[in-house]
């Protein structure tokens, strides 16, 4: 009977208190927010680079350094040594375990933007992050030979929009005698933003790269030997060579043996790599970033868990008063502590509660902006795996702290005895 | 020595309420004992006053009576039972049953109307909210009775109690320390906070209330002027060793 006495009175008095406990409540409820979204993003981030490519099993270009491989082809950063022949391709493509085959072609940029050559099926097997496909937020996919499909990045960094004509220049230099000047692009479809190096491409067929290099050879313009824009779609412009090529299987099972397959291709050294391994082998090469993070959130995190002492000591350090009037009416110290411990787990578990519903609320609004603006991909949803551990920590200290001041009433009243001063 | 307390006016025959005997006390890593009492008593229905200025150990002598705190040597036992016999649970239900607290200010729970403040003893002990039953017919008439004779305005009874000024709130915490009859109330300078009017009418009403429901008052305060209130008064610091000897060092 005197515990249930006690429960009521802890509930009036949390009531009586009800503005200072609802602003604990919030300030925890922003801590466990930012801890969250630390968290969240720490994670994410990783997985966002991991996810530049997916979907594609093997990616197959001439024979040189994993990691190089992978850095043209996905990021598109930097350029091969040399191409592969799009025979090579052609034979690959008969294998029975291989679904499609994507040809890629780089090597020229726009405005610092590179090149990306590639066929109308890229946009039906290219994947990212959790196996997306490229949508186009405006205009439609590439069709003639001088169409171009931005990335969402160039269109918006440059300013363009359908409709509007393009140069492209030869190499990545910065050398304006290297425009392809003579054969304008023009901008058919703008993609949506993707978080990915897509973002920074300009898409053209493999036929248009093909078109501006007929009067090309060794990287300069041939003298005296021009062909025109319109000239040049009557040739043939089936290319000869790619610089890689992106592969998809029927099953992934047979990701190693096709692997040692192309290996073994006679007439001609290539090499295929898995992406995803590779991505994380480059991720743990710059692991540096992803300690910064980890570093950051170890701070907010102590940061905001010496708030909370802060805030949840400050606020029971004016109940001393209180909890002697009680020890003086028959509540012993273990009933004050079961009180104040109590208290303090609501108190931080509403905190906690609060921040995780404003936090996921707060996730699934921002996503999509936070997609079209940063191409930054969060992942939405309930908290998962560490982010538990995240409102554990939060509820656990909350409950500690909250237990700190009971435990300061009591060794008052030891030392000052039943004084109510103070 | 004996400094036990035999002033007129004590109702003969009546057991003590309250021993103390040879109890020391020393705050852990002192050298000197805050408290050094060779013997002190409290007998039924007696009003007894303790006089002491600040720092004589008023405070620490009703931590000790009300077994909130435990002497290093010596007895101090509440009716017959020294409060070191028993575990701190043990404690703490028998301070409710037997013994109502009066502290300097701060006494009621702010968030409890003057009703519920002062039913709080019933609540927590079968013992009070019996004998409140048995003088009154229920706890909650007991209650307004005591508010009553006190002089509290009924129109404030169902207020929260932080609605009352100083002197109202020390009369609620008076009606809260001696409902349901507690053989001994401890009283921590209850007037030190009101005026002159107050003060005095507050310790006729305390006196008369005490006297009606049977309790024995033990009350410290540093003020002289209160002496006529009590059966007997006694002086502290000449009480105290422990104070004697840190006087006597300052000399």
């Amino acid at each position: 009977m005197r515990t249930s006495v006690l429960w009521r009175v802890a509930l009036r008095s949390a009531w009586y208190r009800r503005f200072g406990l609802a602003l604990v409540v919030l300030s925890l409820a922003l801590s466990t927010f930012l801890l969250l979204t630390v968290e969240r993003l720490r994670h994410d981030v990783r997985a966002n680079f991991s996810q530049a490519v997916s979907g594609t099993d093997l990616i197959v270009g001439p024979r040189t350094g994993a990691v190089q491989l992978l850095l043209y082809a996905v990021f598109r950063i930097g350029q091969p040594v040399h191409n592969i022949r799009m025979s090579s391709l052609q034979a690959l493509a008969q294998d029975r375990a291989v679904d499609w085959v994507v040809p890629l072609s780089l090597g020229d940029s726009h405005r610092g933007y590179p090149v990306v050559a590639t066929t109308p099926a890229y946009f039906e097997h290219f994947r990212y992050g959790e196996r997306r496909a490229l949508t186009l937020r405006e205009g439609r996919r590439f069709e003639a030979v001088y169409d171009t499909v931005l990335g969402a990045e160039v269109a918006e960094r440059l300013g363009y929009r359908l409709g509007q004509s393009i140069v492209l220049r030869h190499g990545l230099g910065g050398m304006a005698h290297n425009d392809h000047a003579d054969k304008p692009f023009t901008v058919v479809g703008i993609l949506a933003r993707t978080g990915t190096p897509v973002d920074r491409s300009v898409h053209i067929r493999l036929e248009g790269m093909q078109a501006l290099h007929l009067d090309w050879v060794a990287g300069v313009p041939l003298p005296g030997r021009s062909v025109s824009a319109q000239q040049a779609l009557e040739m043939d412009l089936t290319p000869r060579s790619v610089t890689a090529a992106l592969v998809g299987l029927k099953s992934r099972a047979a990701v190693f043996a096709v692997q040692r397959r192309v290996a073994g291709f006679e007439a001609e050294p290539l090499m295929a790599v898995l992406p995803g391994v590779v991505i994380d082998e480059l991720w743990d090469t710059l692991g540096a970033a992803e300690q910064a993070l980890r570093l950051m959130g170890l701070m907010v995190g102590l940061v905001s868990l010496a708030g909370l002492v802060a805030v949840v000591v400050t606020a029971l350090e004016q109940r001393r008063r209180e909890l002697a009037v009680l020890r003086s009416i028959g509540a012993g110290p273990p009933r004050v502590l079961a009180l104040l411990a109590l208290e303090g787990f609501v108190v931080s578990s509403s905190g906690a509660l609060a921040g995780a519903l404003i936090w996921s609320l707060g996730l699934a609004l921002a996503a999509p902006w936070l997609q079209s603006v940063y191409g930054l991909h969060l992942s939405t949803g309930w908290p998962r795996g560490p982010e538990w551990a995240v409102l554990l920590a939060v509820v656990a200290a909350g409950t500690a702290a909250s237990l700190l001041p009971g435990w300061r009433a009591y060794r008052l009243s030891l030392a000052q005895g039943l004084s109510a001063g103070g | 020595m004996a400094l036990q307390s035999t002033a007129s006016g004590e109702p003969a025959g009546h057991a003590p309420v309250l021993q103390l005997h040879q109890v020391r006390l020393t705050w852990p890593g002192a050298r000197q004992p805050v408290i050094d009492l060779p013997d002190l008593q409290v007998l039924a229905r007696q009003r007894l006053m303790l006089r002491g200025g600040s720092g004589c150990g008023k405070t620490t002598l009703l931590s000790l009576a009300a077994g909130v705190l435990l002497s290093d040597q010596g007895q101090v036992r509440l009716l017959g039972q020294d409060w070191r016999a028993l575990r701190a649970g043990a404690r703490d239900a028998r301070r409710v049953d037997h013994v109502g607290y009066l502290f300097q200010q701060f006494n009621l729970l702010p968030y409890l109307s003057v009703l519920d403040n002062v039913l709080m003893p019933c609540r927590f002990s079968a013992r009070r909210q019996a004998q409140a039953v048995q003088s009154h017919g229920s706890p909650l008439a007991a209650a307004q009775a005591l508010l009553d004779a006190l002089e509290l305005p009924q129109t404030l009874w169902s207020r929260g109690a932080d609605a009352l000024s100083v002197g109202q709130q020390q009369r609620v915490a008076a009606a809260r320390a001696l409902i349901g009859q507690p053989e001994l109330v401890l009283a921590d300078e209850p007037t030190s906070a009101l005026d002159e009017d107050n003060r005095d009418r507050f310790m006729q009403l305390l006196g008369a209330q005490c006297a009606r429901s049977g309790c024995a008052l033990l009350f410290v305060s540093h003020d002289s002027r209160l002496a006529p209130h009590f059966d007997a008064v006694l002086d502290l610091p000449r009480l105290n060793r422990a104070t004697r000897a840190s006087g006597q060092e300052a000399v």
